[in-house]
C-alpha cells in the first residue's frame, strides 16, 4: 500500500509516492518536491525570461556570481558532460532552439578584444570553457546553456533528499519519468515499471532505496524537420538528433542525475554504449529500434520481451 | 621337634595371605579398572556434553549459517541490490510509478 500525489510539472507529470504509513506526510513531501522544483525552474528554465539562467545572461558571459543553486545545477551538467566525454552538452541551448543556426559565430562582437581573442583560440568544446569557481559563473559568449538533461534529474535527486531530511521518512519522486528515492524502503521495496511507450516491452524491477532510475528515449519529443523525423536528443559532434539505434535506454545508478547521464550518453553513443555501459557497472536495459531488449550489468532478465504486449499499458 | 606339619601349615597360611593379597591386588585394581573405566567414562560424557554443548554452537551456528545463509542470501539479494540498485520486482502487483523516457 501507498500514499502518492500527482500533478503536471514542465510538460510532464509529477510524482511523490510514500509507504501507507507515511501517508500523513504526503502534503508536506508534496510541498518538499514543489518546492525544490520551483527553484531549479526560477533558477535555470530555459522558458521563462525571469529565470537566473537568462535574466542574467550577459552578466554570465563576463562572469558573476550567481545563486548556489544555480551553481550547483551548472556543476552537475559540467559533469555530466565530463563523464560522457561531452555527449551530454550542456551548451546544446541555441542549438537545440534552432537546428543549424551557429550561435557562437553569429554573436561574436564586432570588435576583437584581447579576451575575445583568446576565447576565439580556446578550440576546446564550449562545456569545456564554462568556469565555474564556487559560485563565480562565466559562460561561454554565444553560448546557452540548456541543463534540461540533468536538471530535471538533479530536481527529483533534491526532492526525494529533501523530503527525508525533513520528514525522516522514506520517498520516491518521479518527475516525467526520472525517479529517485531516498530514506528508508517501504514495505515490498520500491517497485518501477519500466516502459516508454505503450506497446513497448515492459519489466517489473525493485530499486534499492537511495538509488534512481532514469530513461532516455529517442520516441518522445520528436518533431519532423523537412520530412526528416527528429528527436530531443541531440549528438554534439553534429548538433543533430543522434541515430536512433535504441528506442530507450534506462539505467539504474545512486543518483538519478547520473543516470539520467549515463541514459543520455548511451542514446548518443548508440551502438557504442553498450560496451561503455558495461564498463560502467551500471545496471542498463536498452530497447532496440526492433523492440529487442537488452539487459546488462545486473539488470534482471527474468521479463517478458516483446512489443505490443499484455502488459503493455 | 617336629616341624614338618609347621611348615605345611606356614605354607597354607602363606598361600592363604598370597591369594587375600592378590585378591586384594586384584579387587583394587579391578576399583582402579572401574574407577579409572568410569573417569574415563566421565570424561567421555564431559567430551560428550561439550560435544553434545558444541554441537549446541554448531546448530546455533547452524542457525547462524542458516542465519548467515539468510542472510547472505537476503543479502545477496540486498547485495545484488547494492552493487547495483535492482533487482527482480514483482510482476502482479502495482508498481510505484513508472519510468519513461522524457
Amino acid at each position: 500500500m501507498r500514499a502518492a500525489a500527482e500533478w503536471d510539472l514542465w510538460t510532464t507529470t509529477a510524482r511523490v509516492v510514500l509507504d501507507h504509513r507515511d501517508r500523513r506526510h504526503l502534503a508536506a513531501a508534496e510541498s518538499c518536491v514543489r518546492e525544490v522544483t520551483a527553484a531549479v525552474d526560477a533558477a535555470c528554465s530555459r522558458f521563462r525570461d525571469d529565470s537566473e539562467l537568462l535574466s542574467r545572461a550577459d552578466d554570465l558571459v563576463r562572469g558573476t556570481e550567481v545563486s548556489p543553486l544555480l551553481a550547483t545545477l551548472v556543476h552537475q551538467a559540467v559533469d555530466a558532460a565530463r563523464l560522457s566525454d561531452g555527449d551530454v552538452d550542456p551548451t546544446l541551448g541555441r542549438r537545440m532552439a534552432s537546428l543549424g543556426y551557429d550561435a557562437a559565430f553569429a554573436d561574436a562582437p564586432p570588435v576583437p578584444s584581447p579576451d575575445t581573442v583568446a576565447r576565439a583560440l580556446d578550440r576546446r568544446p564550449a562545456w569545456q570553457r564554462i568556469l565555474l569557481s564556487g559560485t563565480f559563473l562565466r559562460v561561454p559568449a554565444g553560448v546557452t546553456l540548456d541543463l534540461g538533461a540533468t536538471a530535471k534529474a538533479a530536481a527529483a535527486d533534491m526532492a526525494a533528499a529533501s523530503i527525508t531530511a525533513r520528514l525522516g521518512i522514506g520517498a520516491l519522486v518521479s518527475l516525467g519519468g526520472d525517479v529517485a528515492t531516498a530514506g528508508p524502503d517501504p514495505s515490498g521495496g520500491w517497485q518501477v515499471r519500466v516502459q516508454d511507450q505503450a506497446g513497448d516491452p515492459v519489466d517489473h524491477v525493485r530499486i534499492a532505496s537511495g538509488w534512481s532510475v532514469a530513461t532516455s528515449s529517442t520516441q518522445k519529443r520528436c518533431w519532423a524537420q523537412d520530412g526528416t523525423a527528429r528527436h530531443h536528443i541531440l549528438d554534439p559532434r553534429w548538433g543533430l538528433p543522434a541515430d536512433p539505434v535504441w528506442r530507450s535506454v534506462t539505467v539504474v545508478a545512486p543518483s538519478c542525475t547520473t543516470a539520467n547521464t549515463m541514459t543520455t550518453a548511451a542514446v548518443v553513443r548508440g551502438h557504442g554504449a553498450v560496451e561503455w555501459l558495461r564498463q560502467s557497472g551500471r545496471a542498463a536495459r536498452l530497447v532496440a529500434a526492433d523492440g529487442s531488449v537488452l539487459r546488462i550489468g545486473g539488470w534482471p532478465d527474468d521479463q517478458v520481451d516483446h512489443l505490443g504486449g499484455a502488459d503493455a499499458a | 621337634m617336629d616341624t614338618r606339619g609347621t611348615g605345611r601349615r606356614s605354607a597354607r597360611i602363606t598361600s592363604a595371605l598370597v591369594s587375600l593379597g592378590g585378591l586384594a591386588v586384584a579387587t583394587v585394581t579391578g576399583a582402579g579398572l572401574w574407577f579409572g573405566h568410569e573417569q574415563a567414562g566421565t570424561t567421555t560424557t564431559d567430551t560428550s556434553t561439550s560435544t553434545t554443548t558444541d554441537s549446541g554452537s554448531g546448530t546455533r551456528t547452524s542457525s547462524d549459517a542458516a542465519t548467515d545463509s539468510g542472510s547472505s542470501s537476503s543479502s545477496s539479494s540486498t547485495d545484488t541490490s547494492t552493487d547495483t540498485g535492482v533487482s527482480q520486482g514483482t510482476t502482479g502487483g502495482s508498481s510505484d510509478t513508472t519510468t519513461t523516457g522524457s
